[in-house]
């Protein structure tokens, strides 16, 4: 009889430590809402399953939303390169004060090719950045200073021609 | 049936009490450690998720935004003795109005010379044709 007794406290501490568990959890949960408000039963002793089904299906819906975003991005990448090589033209002529001839632009759906003349005293137009700019989205870039000669006291005309060919 | 003292039983069941509380304190205290600190885990895992999701719900939404203004042009835009006011203003028309789904795009001007050009009047041939 005393032998039981005496083993009376270690069963009460497993009455006890469940009881603990279960505060530590209920605390938890306060401190996550995303998982309580996903809980379909407060029974605590189904939470680790129901945790799992929860994360499975919230990364099944992750893998989900970024397979859509690569999607729409693959596609509206595609859609920019049909244009892009004319907004880095616009927006490397129209930033400088030098003036610009354009003469001759052709885009066949694969291959582009810009020809124009800048004139100004110096070129205002760095071949390397329009080139890492416009490789970004084409292959087999060319950014090529073709000819520059003066033709008025100290200013100049430089010909440019860009051609690339879409990834 | 084994008679022994009292002093032994008593200091056998004080043995059994300490070591049987302590065991059990022990055990049951790691374990209740162990698996709340596993819960833990996984609700930050979930937590970290469902960022990740709300962050890529607003990427869609904005990408989806994006995607609305890819356009084509119904048909086919030929125009000649364009102005080069004119050809700029088409441009700037064409490329801020969306992103243009194109397969064709010439813009020819009448001359090629480089230095004739401020004085003679250069004139465009603008064709932009737009693709599915």
């Amino acid at each position: 009889m005393l032998l039981v007794i005496s083993i009376l406290p270690s069963i009460s501490l497993l009455s006890l430590s469940y009881f603990i568990m279960e505060q530590k959890i209920s605390k938890l949960l306060i401190r996550y809402p995303e998982v309580f408000n996903n809980l379909t039963t407060t029974d605590l002793r189904d939470i680790d399953a129901q945790i799992d089904n929860l994360l499975s299906s919230l990364k099944a819906k992750e893998s989900q939303l970024k397979s859509a975003s690569e999607e729409i991005k693959n596609y509206i990448i595609e859609a920019y390169k049909n244009t892009y090589f004319l907004h880095s033209f616009l927006k490397y002529t129209s930033t400088n004060t030098n003036s610009y001839f354009l003469t001759n632009v052709i885009y066949d759906g694969q291959r582009f090719y810009v020809d124009f003349y800048e004139y100004g005293t110096e070129t205002q137009i760095s071949t390397s950045v329009v080139y890492n700019d416009l490789a970004r989205f084409y292959k087999d870039v060319l950014v090529s200073l073709l000819e520059q000669r003066n033709f008025l006291g100290d200013m100049k005309y430089f010909h440019y021609i860009w051609e690339g060919r879409i990834r | 049936m084994i008679l022994i003292p009292r002093k032994g039983a008593m200091i056998i069941l004080f043995v059994t009490l300490i070591v049987s509380t302590l065991g059990s304190l022990l055990y049951f205290s790691g374990k209740t450690y162990t698996y709340v600190s596993k819960l833990e885990q996984k609700f930050m895992e979930v937590r970290s998720v469902s960022r990740n999701i709300a962050q890529l719900e607003t990427q869609l939404k904005q990408l989806e935004n994006v995607r609305a203004s890819v356009y084509s042009v119904q048909s086919t835009f030929a125009k000649d003795e364009m102005t080069p006011e004119q050809v700029k203003e088409k441009l700037y028309e064409v490329l801020s109005s969306g992103l243009l789904i194109t397969d064709y795009i010439v813009i020819k001007a009448s001359l090629s010379e480089p230095i004739v050009f401020k004085k003679l009047s250069v004139k465009y041939t603008m064709i932009i044709r737009g693709s599915e």
